[in-house]
């Protein structure tokens, strides 16, 4: 187990290391253009230009030029998002003050959403592998069908339309600014954004359960455990349930990409104050380090999550040990 | 991207494959017309099949049909007789007399004519943006089953990476640093639709790869390939003449999943201002630009929202028919 | 008792009738104003949001941003005159004294400019034991001097004191300019006699600087701000300057990107202030969100005003339809134009045939509907703001239809001339008319502006290539003469203070072309050798600069007649632009808002004469 858990954080570390040279490639190279003017935004009087070329680096040779852009990624005080590289120049304050309260409003967003459609989607999925082909099995794959179909933004605004426009059930988008995480979840700012986000995670979750079930009640061990006269509920929990999970874990670390395209979708329609809102209007607004900064959090968030599924998934499945 | 290619429950983390899709393939190989059989009995997957086809005849028609209607796609209609902006600038809704079907847009367009024209745009995404990433996502996967070892580590952690990248945001950085006139790769590429399938295609090659290596460690044991290998056949020749003829099937069905997650991947890219340069009506750009005033003009959110709604389903039905076809054990119907 | 009685009865109906007239003018906002203060609630707090948050850091020195100057004005910063937070009409754009005890003491020839400060007023929390003098004044301008501190502001508009310039380029380690006489009296000494000198000192960034406070926040002083106004930060009083400045934490009333609290400045002393009134208690503002979340606040009564946003269309449209709700709209003009700029070096452009033919094809008043309708300004037919030349203008429209409708033929007409049609039947042939870089802002309602032009400026035969930036970024491209930039739909221009100055040197003075100075984004003037480092062809643009220095210097009964004769002969002789609309401030009040009043200077509500019923 230790083994294996070595050799993944490994591979975690390279992917991060892969990560970053591609985000800083894409942001910093890319673009024809001087990168100092790109990043000093309004600040365009040569003696800025020639300060922000030298907190850069960019006289210097390419690999050092990098080099101070991944040590801000190192979680160490000190060396954590430094005011150097990671300074906001469009907005005069360092990038780290602006992301910190955002994060609290995202993680709710995504963990709530995940709760949800984790709660949702795989029972729905299970129920309908047993219950294969029967009248709630249809409609829950329909319903399923219609909820990976449907974009997430157009699915927002449908749903404020509807409930808050014309029936004034919920609340506008928007999270007021005295209000806090906690507080906005108390009065349901969260609830139409948790449930559009989700919808489409769930649906396909229990596509995915559904399948994944009925693949494995058809496999030989399974037909073995019947045949020695376990209980069907006993052969679906015991021995079907725990192969069947063990993608879902997978599917879950491999998803967060798009899970966090999801919640930038979803807090930029529904105005939330948190970090996808905050790298789509840097986006917007040419504020290159700002992005830099999100695209190599949510892709080190991304891979960690992906370690933990890792372990978890070697917990459920042993043969994986020893690959 | 997941979304729609690996529901199928063909999990396949780094070092441990289920060979599922490999065995099946083999197994629906030999009765080809089980497989066709099976699919024709599925109605809602003809359903999808006939909603594509007449997108497809409605985007090479478009000129045609906005001919017929008398509006061009970026024609406005703003003030005097023909405006359809009141005196505040809001926009007019559904109004058949003067053959505006969907009503205006903001800028005073027919909503309708651009919607059609949208079909275009999301139909080429389709196209292209699969079609890169099917030959890439082959081409590796290829290499990946049949070399394995060394290659196929390397093939498969680029797989992990690309996989663990927050893709949207990338997505958006690259369309954004390329959209300025220059371009970018020093003028080589330029924005456009073009650009965009390349991008998506870029982020969604994994998923095939992955099937398609999965396939090819079942397929590579086998005594065909044996045999041509005895013969001295080379290894190319072998995966193309040889391997690729028996994945073609599986191929076609993931590539056919993947269309939805594309188009809606462009959609998004669009709504978020990185995706088509605005001349060119996108569904996506239209949602976006009905965001600020759907309360009053509904027109502007529904039409669009429908036709991408109706769009994704229909290749998802297709897709999940084909996939039925193939592996009758997870079918719905 | 009875003599007193109906006193009080005789003041009551005086009241009752005063009240009911103000009542019976509509909405729309001609009249509001001249309401007593007495009667405006005093108290509460006022909610106010801003959809970006105040730009260049707040620093006054650095700060060209009329909704920041609304701040400064109205609530935080005093300076020697200042405005009444009035409209026009009420004297809205006269300067009066504010620190200072009167107005100036001008010399003979007009050079010498001195001021006697008004005495003990005293500066915010935490400085509230020092008082304001001459010495504040010196070492505010100082500061404007230098370059660091004031990069992206107005400090050009000083060089007319003597010795500024010197300071500015390290000649000279004191400004001579300005001598600090004692500590009540200050004088400038100017290098001609500039008329309008008065209304330069009515400017934030010449707001008195105490001791200490700017000493190492080249950057960040926005947020260490400390002034006379009614208003300060909340937070102030925990400002320490006894630290070193990096270990300073700056004010926590001001959170960027997130709000700023204003709360009553204690030092701040009613009786030596005619110019606020200053009702409210509290001014709250949140920094964020998008147009209709804050309409939709405003509507329900969350909030009480968007600061730097524009109502959505239906909401004007919704309140404007309603009898109870109209006067909840204020529109008045904002001393602004709106325009599209050619690059005179840039084909086609560089012929005046195809210039005037845009000018008469543009639909003018499409632009303006597409912006919110008639509320939203008067069309415009020329390029200097009519406020500002007196109305002498106000029937001028050498091209296009004065409702503003497109003059097609006309159009043609002028495109036949051009040496780029061919064939003269008023459809540009040339290849120089296809794919013209154009650039735009991507807010609403730019773009589909953008989109109105295109399809107008297809009857004459010129195609463009539209990219749309977000609007600082578009307004830098616009401005950098090496970016050839052939046409900008996006921009606009307010005055900085009230004297068409402003519209002259800045927009066409060859010193003010980019990217190193700013806003000649038409390349007027440009001299032979800017062309050619610049990679154009083009060899020679027409120049202004001759009657800009004209009228610059005129004496000030001659002024508005000087710069009407230059807006002509920009129109006829260079046209540099297609101006549009001479815009309006529109903004949309709760219920709560009362005295709604239009502060000329900055453009937008006054905070400082507003109250708020609860």
């Amino acid at each position: 187990m230790g083994q294996y858990l070595i050799r993944r954080s490994l591979f975690m570390i390279l992917v991060l290391f892969l990560v970053s040279v591609l985000t800083f490639l894409i942001f910093m190279k890319l673009p024809s253009g001087d990168p100092a003017r790109m990043m000093g935004g309004q600040r365009t009087n040569a003696e800025d230009l020639q300060e922000i070329r030298e907190n850069l680096g960019l006289d210097q040779p390419f690999w050092v030029q990098y080099g101070r852009f991944a040590k801000g990624m190192i979680p160490w005080p000190g060396l954590w998002l430094d005011e150097q590289i990671y300074y906001s120049y469009s907005n005069n304050v360092a990038i780290k003050e602006e992301i910190y309260p955002r994060l609290p409003y995202t993680f709710a967003l995504a963990m709530g959403a995940a709760v949800i459609w984790l709660a949702i989607g795989i029972p729905v999925g299970i129920i309908s592998a047993i219950k294969r082909r029967s009248f709630a099995d249809r409609t829950s794959m329909i319903f399923a069908l219609i909820g990976v179909s449907a974009p997430v933004f157009w699915l927002a605004y449908l749903f404020l339309y509807l409930f808050w426009f014309k029936l004034g059930i919920a609340p506008p988008s928007g999270i007021p600014s005295d209000e806090g995480v906690v507080q906005a979840m108390v009065t349901g700012r969260f609830v139409m954004p948790w449930i559009v986000l989700s919808l489409a995670f769930a649906a396909f979750y229990s596509r995915m359960t559904r399948g994944n079930l009925i693949e494995t009640m058809g496999e030989d061990y399974i037909r073995t455990a019947r045949a020695k006269g376990l209980s069907e509920r006993k052969v679906i929990f015991k021995h079907g349930l725990r192969s069947a999970l063990t993608p879902v874990v997978t599917m879950f670390g491999m998803d967060l990409g798009i899970l966090f395209g999801g919640v930038f979708i979803t807090e930029t329609v529904f105005n939330i104050p948190g970090l996808g809102q905050y790298a789509v209007r840097a986006i917007g607004n040419n504020d290159i380090p700002a992005v830099m900064t999100v695209v190599t959090l949510a892709a080190a968030f991304i891979v960690v999550l992906n370690l933990i599924v890792d372990v978890m998934y070697a917990v459920l499945d042993p043969r994986v040990r020893y690959r | 991207m997941a979304q729609a290619a690996s529901d199928v429950g063909s999990s396949s983390r780094g070092d441990y494959d289920a060979s599922f899709g490999g065995a099946q393939a083999v197994k629906g190989r030999s009765p080809s017309q089980l497989f066709w059989a099976r699919f024709r009995g599925d109605k809602f997957a003809f359903v999808g099949l006939g909603f594509i086809i007449i997108l497809t005849l409605i985007a090479i028609g478009a000129g045609f049909i906005s001919d017929l209607v008398g509006h061009e796609p970026n024609e406005v209609f703003v003030s005097g007789d023909t405006g359809m902006l009141d005196d505040f600038g809001l926009p007019n809704g559904p109004d058949m007399s003067r053959s505006f079907y969907f009503g205006a847009d903001t800028a005073g367009r027919d909503l309708f004519v651009r919607v059609i024209y949208g079909t275009r745009t999301s139909l080429t995404i389709a196209l292209v943006a699969t079609g890169i990433s099917v030959i890439i996502g082959v081409l590796l996967g290829l290499a990946a089953g049949f070399y394995r070892g060394k290659v196929d580590t390397f093939i498969s952690r680029s797989t992990d990476v690309v996989l663990a990248l927050p893709v949207l945001l990338l997505a958006v950085g690259l369309a954004a640093a390329c959209s300025g006139r220059d371009g970018c790769l020093g003028g080589l590429l330029k924005p456009g639709l073009f650009l965009i399938s390349l991008i998506i295609g870029l982020f969604s090659w994994p998923y095939i790869a992955r099937i398609v290596r999965g396939q090819v460690f079942s397929l590579r044991e086998k005594e065909f390939i044996e045999a041509a290998r005895a013969q001295g056949t080379g290894d190319w020749a072998i995966m193309w003449r040889e391997l690729l003829p028996n994945i073609v099937a599986p191929i076609i069905v993931y590539s056919t999943l993947i269309i939805p997650a594309n188009i809606l991947f462009e959609a998004a890219l669009s709504f978020l201002g990185a995706g088509v340069p605005p001349e060119v009506p996108s569904w996506g750009r239209m949602l976006s630009e009905a965001s600020g005033i759907f309360t009053t003009a509904w027109w502007m959110m529904l039409f669009p929202g429908l036709f991408l709604f109706l769009t994704t389903l229909s290749f998802n039905l297709l897709g999940d028919g084909l996939r039925d076809a193939l592996d009758p054990r997870t079918a719905t119907r | 008792m009875r003599r007193k009685l109906r006193l009080i009865a005789i003041i009551a109906v005086l009241g009752m009738v005063t009240a009911a007239c103000a009542a019976a003018d509509d909405g729309g906002g001609s009249d509001s104003g001249d309401e007593q203060q007495g009667e405006v609630t005093q108290g509460g707090t006022l909610k106010a949001a801003l959809i970006s948050d105040v730009a260049d850091a707040f620093d006054p020195h650095k700060s060209y941003y009329t909704v920041n100057w609304g701040f400064y004005k109205c609530c935080l910063l005093r300076t020697l005159l200042s405005y009444n937070g009035l409209p026009t009409e009420e004297g809205g754009n006269e300067p009066l004294p504010d620190l200072a005890a009167d107005q100036p003491e001008v010399s003979e020839d007009g050079t010498e400019w001195t001021f006697t400060l008004k005495e003990g007023i005293a500066y915010a929390p935490p400085l509230e034991d020092t008082t304001v003098v001459a010495e504040d004044f010196v070492r505010s301008f100082e500061r404007l001097a230098d370059p660091k501190a004031s990069e992206g502001g107005y400090a050009f508009y000083y060089s007319i004191i003597e010795g500024f310039d010197d300071f500015s380029d390290g000649k000279a380690d004191t400004i001579s300019g300005i001598e600090a006489v004692d500590d009540q009296t200050v004088k400038f000494t100017l290098t001609d006699s500039y008329g309008d000198f008065g209304m330069r000192l009515a400017m934030p960034a010449t707001a008195p600087l105490p001791e200490g406070v700017a000493d190492g926040h080249v950057r960040d002083y926005g947020r260490f701000l400390v002034g006379t106004g009614p208003y300060m930060f909340e937070g102030s009083e925990d400002l320490d300057f006894e630290a070193a400045p990096e270990d300073q934490k700056p004010v926590s009333g001001y959170k960027p990107n997130r709000s700023i609290t204003l709360v009553r400045n204690p030092s701040w002393d009613p009786e030596t202030d005619d110019l606020r009134p200053a009702n409210v208690d509290r001014i709250e503002v949140e920094i964020g969100g998008t147009e209709e979340d804050v309409a939709n606040k405003v509507d329900a009564g969350d909030l009480d005003i968007n600061l730097d946003g524009v109502p959505p269309a239906q909401q004007i449209r919704e309140f404007l339809s309603d009898p109870e709700r109209e006067d909840q709209v204020q529109a008045y003009p904002s001393d602004a134009v709106r325009y599209i700029s050619f690059n005179l070096a840039e084909p086609p452009f560089d012929d005046i045939n195809v210039r005037k033919a845009v000018n008469a094809v543009i639909d003018k008043d499409g632009m303006r509907r597409l912006r919110g309708g008639p509320q939203f300004g008067d069309i415009a037919g020329h390029i200097v703001v009519d406020g500002l030349l007196d109305d002498e203008l106000a029937d001028y429209f050498p091209y296009g239809n004065e409702d503003g409708t497109p003059d097609v033929e006309g159009a043609q007409e002028f495109m036949g001339e051009s040496e780029y049609d061919s064939d003269g039947d008023g459809v540009c042939d040339a290849p120089e008319c296809k794919d013209i870089f154009a650039v735009t802002d991507q807010a609403d309602p730019y773009a589909d502006q953008a989109a109105l032009i295109e399809d107008s400026l297809k009857e004459i035969g010129i195609e463009l290539e539209v990219q749309a930036l977000e609007r600082d970024p578009m307004y830098e491209k616009c401005n950098d003469a090496g970016a050839h930039v052939a046409i900008c739909l996006g921009p606009a221009w307010g005055k900085d203070y009230a004297d068409a100055t402003t519209f002259g040197e800045p927009l066409f003075g060859s010193v003010a072309i980019g990217p190193d100075s700013c806003c000649n984004y038409s390349l007027v003037g440009a001299p032979a050798d800017l062309l050619k480092e610049n990679d154009y062809d083009v060899t020679e643009v027409p120049s202004a600069d001759d009657k800009i220095k004209e009228c610059d210097t005129s004496a000030e009964d001659e002024r508005v007649g000087c710069w009407a004769e230059f807006d002509q002969m920009l129109m006829e002789e260079i046209v540099p632009w297609v101006p549009y609309l001479f815009d309006n401030r529109v903004e949309v009040i709760s219920d709560r808002v009362e005295n709604y009043t239009f502060d000329q200077f900055h453009g937008g509500m006054a905070l400082d004469h507003v109250g708020v019923s609860e």
